[in-house]
Formats: structure tokens, sequence, C-alpha cells
């Protein structure tokens, strides 16, 4: 360390000393403050040498304002863009309630350096840290005082509301993915404290800079919130602030406009968009999408900004850019670089959320051309992490229901570079691979072509077991769609010990809900019409004890799933696999499940229950007789005559049918104790109903009767 | 210019000073807009005076508090004259953030401060200063090194002034960093990096150049006062704007 930079911070430690003299002290926190701007190296150096201690120790009691001023400008240097600047900031917590009492001064300046300080601290603040030093601040900003006190600065001049703002934007950021409730409420608190209306009202006066940090934090209080939308589009007559994002999601600015369009999406999706404006999105999209080639963001006026003064344009394509006298700045073009290229990595990202909800979107996205351009970034070695996640999870999206899409993907030949990135080193790229493989594997004829040829299979084994528990979830769903009956590399996935795994993730009560889940999903696909040899492996690996676990399951999805895999099991079972013992098992598991409080009212789950009866009586008599005598013989009749649900009626039916369908010694009691319940006056009233599945199943079932 | 006779369809494509000038009379220009134009150009190129009485006379309120433009044009000068220091003490009064989240523009000052070293003879302060200080900065920036190690390379000329790298020294190298600072300041206050005006002369000229493959028209000389060129003295189309 410099001798001069020893000597500030002595006379900081000894400031008793220049008492009479406050200006050699101003003197040195000046020269720190401007050691430290922009130098890292020079931030860790005085960190090392204990400056922030000093620091907090001088925020605590100095009293003179213009030192306080520059003393918490220094400690915002110290936490801009450092992690450990700020954790060491936050382990004082009188430190923080100093700078957040200091919002509250009469002195603007004060305001504005402190709540800079803040906003550098939680900019630098790892997103879903769990470091207990940050609870005070996070305590702070999510609470009702912190919302109050947010909510004033907005009162203040412009550079403190645009702090104030960012700050609101760092609150919304890290409950985004997997924290919406808490989010919601955050939202829906700043709406109630007047902090929307005020950034809305920022909105219309475009000066650039602000203008886009409200976007922002607009776009952020209106995500997922159908109370805050409802709010923004119902606020004036006419629509006025619908319009007015509108008209911005035109503007010549690709941020602008990009985070205009988000916000009419988060109104879109939580369905507050009023019908004027139902068409808005369709033709907003090409022009978003057309933001994507790179000619267009390269191109002067990619980053020009709105003026202030409605005459104002922004040049033109073809006039030359910059170099006009003494501003002229030859290095704003770097600046745009960053810009672009945050703007593409956010535009495949838009693309999937907007379209994710609708088939309509997602036609008119594939019809202008999206999936060339997401193609091209995949291909792209200059592409950065995020732009490949983003491409191929927009990619996905856009797959996951039009063959027409996975066509033009498969034909642009991007199946062999999917495939690479499953074993790309970012887990969140593969995960994002994972996906389009899931949206590509829906369709059978790019199964049976392009991804066989491509070997997609190979790398799943691996990625099963993948540490990263996104890419697991994303692997399991993917291998659905692989190990289903017609699928080339069911056989190759089954050889590769992929089964075991996904036996042991369901027979595993710890693991994630996800996890166990697709892999039920995946066992029941695999099982599907499949043979002899498939069916036995698996009920090698299920021991009997095992299958009595699984019918104790108490997550309704899973069961469901669960139950499904047993009916495809239990399918035209002729060579005697499912042994009496347990088939007598899955009906006592069907009897219990029935009567369970939590499923009766599960339509899914007793729809499936009524399969693997329907299958078991479709094998073996002993099974057949078990049933009859069961509670789930009266459950079925039960079910023909009050649910309103059709297919759990037709099922009845079919169970019915099998049961008196198939010829052995104890037939004739069978159908006798049917005819003893009034069966057949209730299977005559489903003749006369409107169901047409119904009423020939129905027919079906007294024909069996009458032949006998 | 090769001569040639004037055709019918030659005098069709004129249009005369006097239609000229009733066309434009047609088109409505807000004067407060005008006003708007003039205030910018005044704002952004610093001119403090000329902009306190513009407001005076013409009643367009500043989009800025004048008083930052002292500070903007102190921060000018400063680097202009070579203290780099001076310089950024002021911008780190006037906003500390600028040079914390801009690691390009801080890296020039920076750049520029070690030119000066160099200028001034200071051969040790400047590579004591370039090992501590630049090399740093350029671990994570490419671009950043092969600035640095053209700048250093200053250091194996006997004459700078004839070297190839002479640009470096001289006043313009001094003039575009204080342009780049002066940039991301109007940038902090929500100000454009340029001024309007020359960007819609510029677009006049261009509509100019391309009209003149259509029509023969008085041209706005703007090197001239501004005049309209009569028909017969069009041949001066390379007239520049600056």
């Amino acid at each position: 360390m410099e001798n001069r930079s020893i000597e500030a911070l002595e006379i900081i430690n000894n400031r008793d000393k220049y008492q009479d003299d406050s200006s050699r002290l101003l003197q040195a926190i000046k020269y720190i403050k401007n050691t430290i701007i922009g130098n890292t190296k020079k931030k860790l150096e005085f960190i090392d040498n204990g400056a922030i201690a000093l620091f907090i120790n001088l925020l605590l009691n100095e009293k003179n304002q213009d030192i306080l001023i520059q003393v918490t400008c220094v400690l915002g240097s110290f936490s801009c863009k450092l992690e450990r600047g700020a954790l060491d900031i936050c382990k004082t917590p009188n430190a923080l309630d100093r700078l957040i009492s200091l919002l509250s001064h009469d002195n603007q300046k004060m305001v504005e350096s402190s709540a800079r300080t803040i906003k550098f601290i939680l900019g630098s603040k790892p997103q879903n840290s769990n470091h207990h030093a940050f609870n005070h601040i996070n305590s702070f900003i999510y609470g009702a005082e912190g919302i109050r006190l947010l909510t004033s600065l907005l009162k203040h001049n412009e550079s403190i509301q645009e702090t104030a703002i960012i700050i609101i934007g760092q609150g919304c950021e890290p409950l985004i993915n997997n924290r919406r409730e808490e989010l919601n409420t955050y939202q829906t608190q700043l709406l109630k404290s007047g902090a929307f209306d005020s950034i809305f009202s920022f909105l219309a006066p475009s000066k650039s800079k602000l203008q886009e940090q409200c976007l922002v934090a607009v776009e952020l209080l209106t995500r997922d919130n159908a109370t805050v939308c409802q709010h923004l589009v119902n606020r004036s007559p006419d629509y006025v602030e619908l319009r007015l994002i509108v008209h911005l999601a035109k503007s010549q600015s690709p941020r602008t406009k990009l985070l205009a369009a988000t916000i009419i999406c988060n109104i879109d999706q939580t369905k507050c968009l009023p019908p004027p404006f139902s068409p808005v999105m369709t033709k907003l999209l090409p022009m978003i999408v057309r933001l994507m080639s790179p000619q267009t963001c390269a191109s002067p006026t990619g980053t020009g900004h709105e003026s202030g003064s409605s005459m104002m344009m922004n040049g033109s394509d073809t006039i030359p850019a910059g170099g006009s006298g003494g501003t002229s700045n030859n290095n704003a073009h770097l600046g745009n670089i960053e810009e672009e290229q945050s703007i593409r990595e956010d535009i495949p990202a838009f693309l999937a959320r907007v379209v994710s909800e609708s088939e309509e979107l997602q036609r008119v996205a594939a019809e202008c051309e999206s999936l060339i351009k997401l193609v091209g970034y995949i291909r792209d070695r200059k592409s950065s992490n995020k732009l490949l996640e983003n491409a191929l999870t927009a990619i996905a999206v856009l797959c996951s229901t039009r063959e027409d899409s996975r066509r033009q993907v498969a034909e642009s030949k991007a199946i062999p570079i999917i495939v690479q990135l499953l074993d790309s080193s970012q887990p969140s790229i593969k995960a994002a691979a994972c996906r389009c493989i899931k949206s590509l594997s829906r369709s059978i004829k790019q199964l049976r072509t392009f991804l066989y040829d491509s070997a997609v299979g190979q790398p799943f084994p691996k990625l099963i077991v993948d540490p990263s528990l996104e890419v697991r979830v994303n692997a399991l769903a993917s291998i659905c769609n692989l190990v289903i009956d017609f699928s080339p590399m069911k056989q190759e996935m089954i050889d590769s010990g992929v089964m075991k795994k996904l036996v042991e993730y369901l027979l595993d009560g710890q693991c994630e809900h996800q996890v166990r889940l697709n892999s039920a999903w995946a066992l029941k696909n695999m099982l599907f019409m499949a043979d002899v040899p498939i069916k036995e492996a698996l009920l090698k690996e299920i021991s009997l004890d095992n299958l009595a676990t699984l019918t104790r399951e108490t997550n309704p999805a899973i069961s469901e799933q669960i139950l499904s895999l047993f009916r495809n099991l239990l399918y035209k079972d002729s060579t005697n696999i499912i042994t009496d013992e347990h088939g007598l098992l899955l009906i006592r598991l069907v009897e219990q499940l029935i009567n369970n409080p939590t499923y009766s009212t599960n339509d899914a789950v007793i729809k499936q229950a009524l399969f693997v009866v329907c299958n078991l009586a479709s094998n073996k008599e002993i099974h057949r007789n078990q049933i009859i005598t069961s509670p789930i013989f009266q459950k079925i009749i039960y079910y023909l005559e009050n649910s309103n649900n059709h297919e759990i009626k037709i099922t009845s039916i079919w169970c019915l049918t099998n049961l008196v369908k198939f010829e052995d010694i104890t037939k004739e009691q069978r159908i006798k104790k049917i005819r003893d319940n009034g069966c057949i006056d209730i299977v005559n009233m489903m003749v006369e109903g409107s169901n047409e599945d119904l009423k020939i199943r129905s027919k079906e079932l007294l024909k069996s009767f009458s032949q006998n | 210019m090769e001569w040639r006779d004037i055709t019918i369809q030659d005098l069709e494509r004129m249009i005369s000073k006097e239609d000229w000038e009733n066309k434009l009379d047609e088109v409505q220009v807000s004067k407060n807009d005008l006003n708007n134009l003039v205030m910018n150009y005044l704002i952004i190129q610093g001119y403090k005076e000329a902009a306190e009485m513009f407001q005076n006379e013409s009643g367009t309120k500043a989009t800025v508090d004048l008083i930052s433009i002292v500070d903007r044009m102190a921060i000018r000068s400063a680097i202009q004259r070579g203290d780099i220091e001076q310089g950024i003490e002021i911008v780190n009064d006037l906003n500390p953030e600028i040079l914390d989240t801009n690691p390009q523009l801080y890296f020039h000052l920076q750049q520029q401060k070690l030119i000066e070293l160099i200028k001034k003879g200071m051969i040790s302060e400047a590579l004591t200063f370039a090992q501590e200080e630049l090399a740093p900065q350029c671990e994570e920036n490419h671009k950043f090194l092969e600035e640095l190690e053209k700048t250093i390379s200053l250091l194996a000329f006997d004459d700078i002034a004839k070297s190839p790298l002479s640009s470096l020294v001289e006043a313009s190298q001094r003039q575009k960093t204080a342009s780049e600072l002066n940039a991301a300041i109007l940038v902090s206050q929500s100000h454009d990096k340029d001024p309007k005006l020359p960007t819609i002369l510029k677009l006049l000229q261009w509509a100019q150049n391309n009209l003149d493959d259509k029509l023969t028209f008085p041209r706005l000389n703007i090197n001239n006062n501004a005049e309209l060129s009569t028909i017969d003295n069009n041949s001066d189309s390379d007239s520049m704007i600056e």
C-alpha cells in the first residue's frame, strides 16, 4: 500500500486529534474515495487494511454532514461490484441501520448517497445468497418500513428516484423464479404503498435513462400478478396507461421496445389484456423477432434513445452516425456492443415466455423465421452461455406442439448441435438442451429419423444422475419420450440400465418430488405395450415388498403415474408374469385408494385405479372373483350412478364387461351378482344418454349379458 | 462536368426558387421545437451563459440544472490541460457512480494519466504506474492490454512527436478522453451524448444529396449563411456541415 494511503487511514483512525481541523479528515476521506472509485484492486487493498471498520465507525459517530456524505459514498464504492465489501458492511447491522436512517435526512445529497450505497450493496449480494449477514438488508427492503421509505424516495429528485426504482427492482429479481408467492406479496405491497403509481408516472416524460429503469421496474412489478396488471389496465379511462406501453413497444430503442413488449406479455398472461388489445402481441412479436438479427442490432440507430421532443428524430440507417464536433465519441460503440449482447440474450428468453401458453403465438413466431435465428445462435461458437441457454429454451417452447417447427429445426441440421450441447459444462445449458430434445421427440417422425441418427439416447444415462437437479428433472422428462414403444432408442435405453435408476428414484421417498414424478412417468411409458422381457425386468427391479411401498404413495400426481404404470404392466398379461399374490395386493391397493378421502375426488387417480381393476379382470379368474366380492364392485356401481365424469363411467363399464366376458367356471356367479345389484337398469339408462362412447360401451355390455 | 443541351425532361425536373420557398413555407414547424433544439445544443455543448440567456429571452426551460454545466466544463478543461486527477476528483464529486460502473472510461482516464507522465519525461513513474495501476485492469480485458502496450511503446522512441504513435501525445488525445468522460456524464444525467442539431443538418445534407439524383432544386448551402442556392449555381454539392 502506498504511503499516502497509509497516511490517510492513519488520519481517519486518529480523527480525535484533528477535531479542530475537519478539513484534514475530509481530505483524507476524499483521497481514499478518489483512489478506490473504479479500481477493484485498490478497494481490496484498503479492505485488507481494515478500512471498512474505520469508515463504519465514522458513519456511526460523525456529526459533520459534509464528512458523512463522503463516508457513505466511500462505503458505497467499497460495495460496488464487490461482494466482499457488501458483505463486510452487512456484517455490522448498526451500519445498515444508520444508512437506512439517513434515507430520511433533510440533506438531499445525504439521501442520495445513502440510497446509492444501499443499491450497491444489493447489487453485489449474490442472488439467492443465504448468508445470514444479508438477512438484515432483506428484512429492510421487504419490510413495511422499507417499502414506506422506498416509496417516499420516489418523491425526491430524479437521481434519488432512479436509485429507489433500481432498489425496488433488486427486491423483485431474486424472487422471480422460485419464490412466486413472496414476489406476489411484495408487488402488491408496492402497489398499495403508491410506489407503482409513482414509477408509472415517470414513464410518460421520456427521459431515456429514467424511462428505461421505470420500464424494468414496471415489468418486474407486473409479472405474474393479476392485481397489479388489472390496476395498470384500469387506472385511467380509455386505457391511457396501456396505450402508453404499446406506444413504447414501438420505440426505436431495442431495450425500450423489449421491456414494453414484456409488460404487455405480463398483462396478457395474467388474462388482464382488454379485448381491443388482444391482437397487440401478434403484431409486436415479429417486431421483436426482427431485433434478433445481428444486422439490426449493429445499426447505428440500434441504441438510439427516444428524444425529449416529439419532432426530433433518431436518424436513419443510411446517415453516418456520430462524429459531430466536440462530443464525438469513438468509444460509445463498445458500450453499444455490451447492450446489444444483453438484448440478444434477452430476446429468446422473452420469446420463450411470451409464446409458452399460446399456440397462435407459436405459429406467429415460427412464421417470422425466429427458429432460423435461434438455430443461428446455438450454431455460433461465440454465443455466450446465457444466449445458448435462452435460445435452446426458446427452441424447446416453439417446438413443443408444432410439428412444422420441429421439422424446421431438424432440416436446419440443428439436432446434432443440440445433442452435443447435452454434454455442455454448464448445467443450465444441459437442462435447456434436454428441454429441446423433449419437444423434438414428441414427434415420432423426428424420433425415428434425425434424433435416432444423432444418437440422442447416449448421453441420457449420465444426464439422469447429473449433480444438478435442474438437469436431472429435465433429462428424466425427455427420457419419457425416448423409451416409448415406437422409439428406436427404447431397447438401448433399457440396456444402459436406465430402468434400474428410474425404479431407484421412484422408490426413494427422500428424493425430490419432480424427480420421482418424472421417473414414474418414464417407467409408465416404458411399460406401454411392452414385451414380456421388459415387464419381467421391471418386476425383477420392483420386489413385492416395494410394490406394497409404492401403493402407499401420498402424492396424487405420482400416485396417478404409478397406477398407470401398473395398468400398463397388467395389460394383456397372458404369460402369468403377474402372480396371484401381485394381483391381490393391487386389488387391496385400489380398495384403500378409492375409499381414501384424499383421492375420492381426484378423477385422474380414480380413472387410473379403475383401469388397473379393468386389466386385472381381463387376466385371471381368481382376481375377477376377488374384485366382485370386494368393496370395489360396489364403488363401480356407485360411479355408474353418480359420477359426472364420462371417462370414469366408461372405465367402470369396461370393468364390468371384463368381469362377465371371460369364460371360466365362476362366470355365471359373477353375472348373477351383477344382475342382482341392479346393474342392467343402470346400464340401460346409459344407452339412452348423450355420450356416444358411453352408449357404445353400454350396448356392448348388455350384449354380453344377453348372450348368457 | 460535361455540357449537354437542356431537354424538356430536364425542365420538368426543375423546381424554381420561388416554388421551392412556397413549398417550404407550407411545412409547419413549431417555434417551441426549434427553441428546444437550440437549448439542447447549448446544454450539451456546455455553453452555460448562452443557455441562461436563451432561457431568459425565449422562455425555453432548460432540461437540466445549469450549474451542472459548470462542473462538466470544469472537468473537460481539467482533462484538456492534462490534469487528470483534478478531472477525476470533480467527476467523483458530481456522481461517484460514473467511474465505478464504467471500466472502459476509467481505463482511458488512467491511460491518459500515463500519457501525461510519459510526456513529462517521468519514465520510472510511468512504468510503475503502468504496472501497478493499468496492468491489473488489463487482466480481464484484452482490448485494454493492446491499448496499454501501444501506450507503453511510446517509451521506445527518442522523439515521440515523430513516432508513428504521435497522435497519443497530441492535444486531440486529451480531447478524445475528455469527450468520452463528458458523454458519460451526460448519459448519467439522462441526456443524449450528442446534440441533435448536427444530426439534423446531416439528415438535411443526406436528403439533398438523394434528391439531387431526381430533381434540380435550390439547395440549402449550410456553410454559406444557409442561403438557398439558385438553380444555375448548384454545383457546390460538397458543402460540409462543420
